[in-house]
C-alpha cells in the first residue's frame, strides 16, 4: 500500500511539473502567434486609438514576460480570468461545457471498447483468413475516415432520410417542460448519434490494437499449453488470451479518455454538441486567451489523470508494475 | 463466432428505440394541417439556427467576434430610431420607434428628440430621456470601451429637458449624423444605473440578473453553446406586435448541419447559405429560398509598396486580365453582379455611369508590354529588367469562395503572361500579415455602412495602423474623403464620393469583384420574413407562422 502511494506521489510531481511547461509553452506560443483578439473586431471603422485602448483593457500593451507572470500568479490562486468572447470567468465557461463533453466520452468509451474488442478478437481469430482480411479492412477504413464526414453521413441517414435521432444538441426546444424521466430521455436521444459516431472512429485503432496483442500472445507457449490440454477455444481466447492482452489495453483505454475528450472537438462542432472541445476550438480562432489557457489546463490535467489511472489499474492487476 | 446482424433488424430497432424515447418525452406531436392560411395569425414558435452564441444581454460588452448583436438586441431593445433599407435613391430615412418626432436646429448641430409616450420596460418603469442620457454615457465610458464608441464621437452632449423629451448636441454637422447617433439601443437607467461603469467589464454577468428590456421580446432563458429562448413582451408598445409567441435561437456552428434540420422541420430560418446549395433548396419541400443584395462588396487588394504594383496602367491591365464575370457566374451562381467601387451600385452615392472595366485580355497584354513586360525569355510569364512578373495571392483558409476564385484568377492571369501563386493562411495570421503590409495581392471583402466612410481603406492616414493593407496615397482622394464628412448636405457629400470614385476606378488600387447577394432559407410554414441588407430579421416582429411545427 505504501508502495502504491510513494508511486502516486511521484507521478503526480512529474505530473504537475509536465503541467506547467505545458501552460507556459502554450501562454508564449499563444501570444507570439500573429494576431490578436483586437485584430478581430470585424468593423473596420473602429479607429487604431479604440483598438489600442481595447489592448490596455485586455492588459495586452505590457511586456510578455510580465504579462506572463501575472496570469501565472492569477492562476496560481485559481482565477482563470474572464473569457474575452463569453464575459464570464473561463473557469465557469469550462466548467458548464464540462459535463456535456464527460457524457460524450463515458457514453462512447465503452461503445468504444466493447466494438474494438469484438472487431480485434474476430480478426485474430481468423488470422489469414478472408474474415480477418475484411475486418481489418474495416477497421482501417472507419479509422481512416474524416470524423466531420461520418458525422455528417449519419446526420443525413439518421436525422434526414430516415428521421430517427435528432440532428443536433443535447436537449430538444422546449425540453425544460419535460420531468426528470422524459427529460433523460430525450438527452439520451441526442446522445446516441454523436456517441455512436464518436466510438465508431475510434474503435478502428483499438481493434487493429487488440489484434495484434492477441496474435502475439496467441504465440506464446501456455496458449498452446492450454489449446493442446483441450480448453475451448472460446475460453482459451476470453480467458486466457484476453487477459494477458489487458495491461496494455488498460493503458490503451487510459489514455483515450482525454483523446475522447479532444477528439470529440469534430463531433461537438457537427453536431452542436455544448462541450469543452467546442469552446476550445472556437477560442482558439477568436484568440481568446484566457479561455485558450483554462482549456490547456483541463486538457492536461486529464491526460495526467487518464495516464494515472491507467497506471493504477495497470499497478492493480499486474504486481510487476507496482514494485517497479 | 459471432453472430450475424442483420442490418434491417438493427434499422428497425434503432427507429423503434427512438420512438419509444421520443413517445417518452412527451414531445408535442404536430395536430392535423389545416387549410392554407392566409392572414396574419398571432402565436407559435420560430427557431432560428445560428453558427455561434452571444457574448451577453448587454450590448456594448458583446463584442463584434461573436453572433451579430443584431439577432438579439433588435428583439430585446429598441433603438430610437429605425434606419430603413431604402438607401438606392437618397441616403436611408428614419422611421420612429423610442423616439415620437425628432427637429433639427438650423445650424443642425442640436436635434431635439421627442420619445413616444406609453413605452415602459417590462418591469412597466417608463423609458425616459434619462435612460437615453444614461445610454450615451455608457457608450462613450473609456472604462466600458464599447466598440462602436466611434459613432458618438461627434457628440458634444445629451441633455435631458424633461422625462419625454432629449436634446442631442453636436460638435460639428455632417450628413450621416442620424446614423451615429441611432448607433446601439437605449438601456434601462434604473436597472443598469446601479453597478458602476467602472464596474461593466468586471461584471458582465449582472446585467442578465438584473435585465429588463423594452423591445418585442424579452429574454425567456439562455443555455450557453445551446439556445436561447425569447418570449413575447406583453408590455410592447405596437399593437398587436410581436406576432410570435416565441423565437428560439438554437447555436449549430455547422452550416450543414443546419440545412438538414431545416430540411427536416426542425428548424425554421437557416442565413448564408453556400451560393452553390441554391439548385438544391428548391427541390426541397416546404423550403423558401430568400435572397437580397447585402453591403458587401469582394475584391482584389494589391500592395503598391511592391514594385510590381506600382504603375496603375499595370494595375488596370491586371483588372481587364481577370473574367470578373465568369468568377461571379461560377462561383456565386448568379447570387453576385461585378463590382466596380467601394460604394455599392445599390447606394444612393455611387457614381452615376460608372462600370467595371471590361474583361479585355488582349487589351490588358497592350497595357503590359507598354509598360515594359514582356516575355523576353519565351517561359510564358512577362519579364522587366530581369524579373519575372510573378507574385503570391493571399487568401484565408476556410473561406471557399475566396480559394476558388484565388485559382480561377491564376488561370486567367496566365494567358497574359503573369504568374499568380494562390496561398492560405489562417485567418488571424494573414491578418497580421498585411498589417504588416508583408503580402502582394489578397482576396477579401468589406461591408459598407451608411456612413460611406472608406477613409480606413483609401486615406493615406489608414496605412499605418488601420485598413489601407495596400498604402494606397492619393493626395486627392485624402482631401476628397476628408471633405465629405465636413458635408450636411448629401448631395455635396456625394459630389466627392463620385469624384473619388472616379479616381479609384482610375487607379485600380483594388480590382473590384464582386458585389454579393446572400441567401437564407427559410421554412414555408414562416411568412412575411422579408429580410433585407440590414437584417435578416428586420421584420421579425411581424412574422408569422401559417402552420404547426
Amino acid at each position: 500500500m505504501a508502495s502504491l502511494s510513494r508511486f502516486v506521489v511521484r507521478r503526480a510531481a512529474a505530473a504537475f511539473v509536465l503541467l506547467l511547461l505545458v501552460l507556459t509553452a502554450t501562454f508564449f506560443l499563444l501570444h507570439l502567434a500573429p494576431g490578436d483578439p483586437t485584430q478581430l473586431l470585424d468593423n473596420p471603422r473602429i479607429p487604431p486609438a479604440q483598438r489600442a485602448h481595447l489592448r490596455e483593457i485586455y492588459g495586452l500593451d505590457r511586456p510578455l514576460a510580465v504579462q506572463y507572470l501575472s496570469w501565472l500568479r492569477a492562476a496560481a490562486r485559481g482565477d482563470w480570468g474572464d473569457s474575452w468572447v463569453h464575459h464570464r470567468p473561463a473557469a465557469r465557461v469550462l466548467a458548464e461545457a464540462f459535463p456535456a463533453t464527460a457524457l460524450l466520452a463515458a457514453a462512447a468509451l465503452p461503445l468504444e471498447a466493447a466494438l474494438g474488442l469484438a472487431l480485434g478478437v474476430a480478426a485474430a481469430r481468423r488470422r489469414g483468413a478472408w474474415g480477418d482480411h475484411v475486418l481489418r479492412t474495416v477497421s482501417l477504413v472507419i479509422y481512416a475516415l474524416p470524423t466531420f464526414w461520418l458525422g455528417l453521413m449519419a446526420i443525413l441517414a439518421f436525422s434526414v432520410r430516415w428521421p430517427i435521432f435528432p440532428a443536433s444538441h443535447l436537449r430538444s426546444v422546449g425540453a425544460g417542460e419535460l420531468g426528470p424521466l422524459a427529460a433523460a430521455l430525450d438527452v439520451a436521444r441526442h446522445l446516441a448519434l454523436p456517441a455512436l459516431v464518436l466510438a465508431v472512429t475510434n474503435a478502428g485503432g483499438l481493434a487493429r490494437f487488440v489484434r495484434n496483442s492477441l496474435l502475439d500472445t496467441f504465440s506464446q507457449d501456455y496458449i498452446r499449453t492450454a489449446r493442446a490440454a483441450g480448453i475451448s477455444e472460446r475460453r482459451v481466447v476470453w480467458v486466457h488470451a484476453l487477459r494477458n492482452t489487458l495491461p496494455p489495453l488498460v493503458q490503451v483505454l487510459g489514455l483515450q479518455l482525454p483523446l475522447l475528450l479532444s477528439g470529440s472537438l469534430v463531433i461537438e462542432v457537427v453536431f452542436s454538441w455544448p462541450g469543452v472541445g467546442r469552446l476550445a476550438y472556437d477560442a482558439v480562432l477568436t484568440r481568446d486567451y484566457p479561455l485558450v489557457l483554462a482549456a490547456t489546463a483541463l486538457a492536461g490535467v486529464l491526460v495526467v489523470l487518464g495516464t494515472l489511472l491507467a497506471d493504477l489499474v495497470l499497478a492493480a492487476v499486474d504486481p510487476r508494475v507496482r514494485h517497479a | 463466432m459471432i453472430g450475424q446482424v442483420n442490418p434491417t433488424r438493427l434499422r428497425r430497432f434503432a427507429l423503434c428505440a427512438s420512438l419509444w424515447l421520443a413517445a417518452c418525452t412527451g414531445e408535442p406531436q404536430a395536430p392535423p394541417a389545416a387549410g392554407p392560411v392566409t392572414e396574419p395569425q398571432r402565436g407559435g414558435t420560430v427557431v432560428i439556427g445560428s453558427t455561434a452564441d452571444i457574448g451577453g444581454v448587454n450590448d456594448l460588452l458583446s463584442g463584434t467576434t461573436v453572433i451579430s448583436g443584431d439577432v438579439l438586441y433588435r428583439m430585446l431593445f429598441l433603438h430610437l430610431f429605425e434606419e430603413q433599407p431604402d438607401f438606392s435613391e437618397h441616403p436611408p430615412s428614419f422611421a420612429p420607434r423610442l423616439a415620437e418626432s425628432a427637429e433639427w436646429s438650423p445650424d443642425h448641430l442640436t436635434l431635439t428628440v421627442r420619445l413616444r409616450p406609453g413605452v415602459t420596460w417590462s418591469d412597466g418603469v417608463p423609458v425616459t430621456a434619462d435612460d437615453v442620457r444614461f445610454t450615451w454615457q455608457a457608450q462613450t465610458d473609456p472604462d466600458i470601451a464599447w466598440d462602436y464608441a466611434f459613432a458618438k464621437e461627434a457628440i458634444r452632449d445629451v441633455e435631458v429637458v424633461d422625462a419625454a423629451t432629449v436634446r442631442f448636441h453636436f460638435k460639428n454637422a455632417y450628413f450621416s449624423q442620424m446614423a451615429d447617433l441611432n448607433e446601439g439601443v437605449i438601456l434601462p437607467k434604473h436597472a443598469w444605473g446601479a453597478l458602476p461603469f467602472k464596474e461593466w467589464r468586471a461584471q458582465p454577468e449582472w446585467f442578465q440578473a438584473h435585465l429588463v428590456t423594452d423591445g418585442p421580446f424579452v429574454l425567456a432563458s439562455w443555455t450557453p453553446q445551446q439556445e436561447i429562448v425569447l418570449k413575447r413582451n406583453e408590455r410592447y408598445f405596437e399593437k398587436d406586435l410581436p406576432r410570435l409567441d416565441s423565437v428560439v435561437i438554437r447555436v449549430i456552428p455547422d452550416r450543414a448541419n443546419q440545412l438538414a434540420q431545416l430540411r427536416v422541420g426542425t428548424l425554421d430560418y437557416v442565413e448564408q447559405v453556400p451560393a452553390a446549395r441554391a439548385a438544391e433548396l428548391s427541390s426541397w419541400p416546404n423550403v423558401q429560398a430568400l435572397s437580397y443584395w447585402t453591403r458587401q462588396y469582394g475584391f482584389l487588394e494589391w500592395n503598391l509598396a511592391r514594385p510590381l504594383f506600382k504603375d496603375p496602367a499595370v494595375r488596370r491591365a491586371l483588372t481587364q486580365a481577370i473574367d470578373r464575370q465568369a468568377i461571379v457566374d461560377t462561383l456565386w451562381h448568379g447570387f453576385a453582379k461585378v463590382a466596380d467601387s467601394p460604394i455599392l451600385s445599390t447606394f444612393w452615392a455611387h457614381a452615376p455611369g460608372l462600370q467595371p472595366w471590361p474583361y479585355a485580355p488582349e487589351e490588358a497584354k497592350r497595357l503590359l508590354a507598354a509598360a515594359g513586360w514582356k516575355d523576353s525569355d519565351g517561359d510564358g510569364v512577362v519579364d522587366k529588367g530581369g524579373q519575372r512578373f510573378s507574385f503570391e495571392l493571399l487568401t484565408n483558409a476556410g473561406n471557399e469562395i475566396r480559394r476558388d476564385t484565388a485559382v480561377m484568377i491564376q488561370e486567367q492571369l496566365r494567358r497574359v503572361g503573369v504568374e499568380a501563386k494562390p496561398a492560405t493562411l489562417e485567418t488571424n495570421t494573414m491578418i497580421a500579415q498585411l498589417a504588416r503590409h508583408e503580402f502582394d495581392a489578397t482576396i477579401l471583402s468589406y461591408s459598407i455602412d451608411t456612413s460611406l466612410d472608406i477613409t480606413y481603406a483609401f486615406h493615406s492616414s489608414s496605412i499605418k495602423d488601420s485598413f489601407n493593407y495596400g498604402a494606397y496615397s492619393n493626395p486627392d482622394v485624402d482631401r476628397l474623403l476628408d471633405e465629405v464628412r465636413q458635408q450636411v448636405d448629401p448631395q455635396d457629400a456625394k459630389a466627392r464620393l463620385v469624384r473619388a470614385q472616379q479616381i479609384l476606378h482610375d487607379e485600380q488600387p483594388y480590382t473590384f469583384l464582386w458585389e454579393s447577394q446572400r441567401l437564407d432559407a427559410a421554412s414555408s410554414r414562416l411568412q412575411d420574413p422579408r429580410p433585407n441588407a440590414l437584417s435578416a430579421y428586420f421584420h421579425i416582429r411581424e412574422w408569422w407562422v401559417s402552420g404547426p411545427r
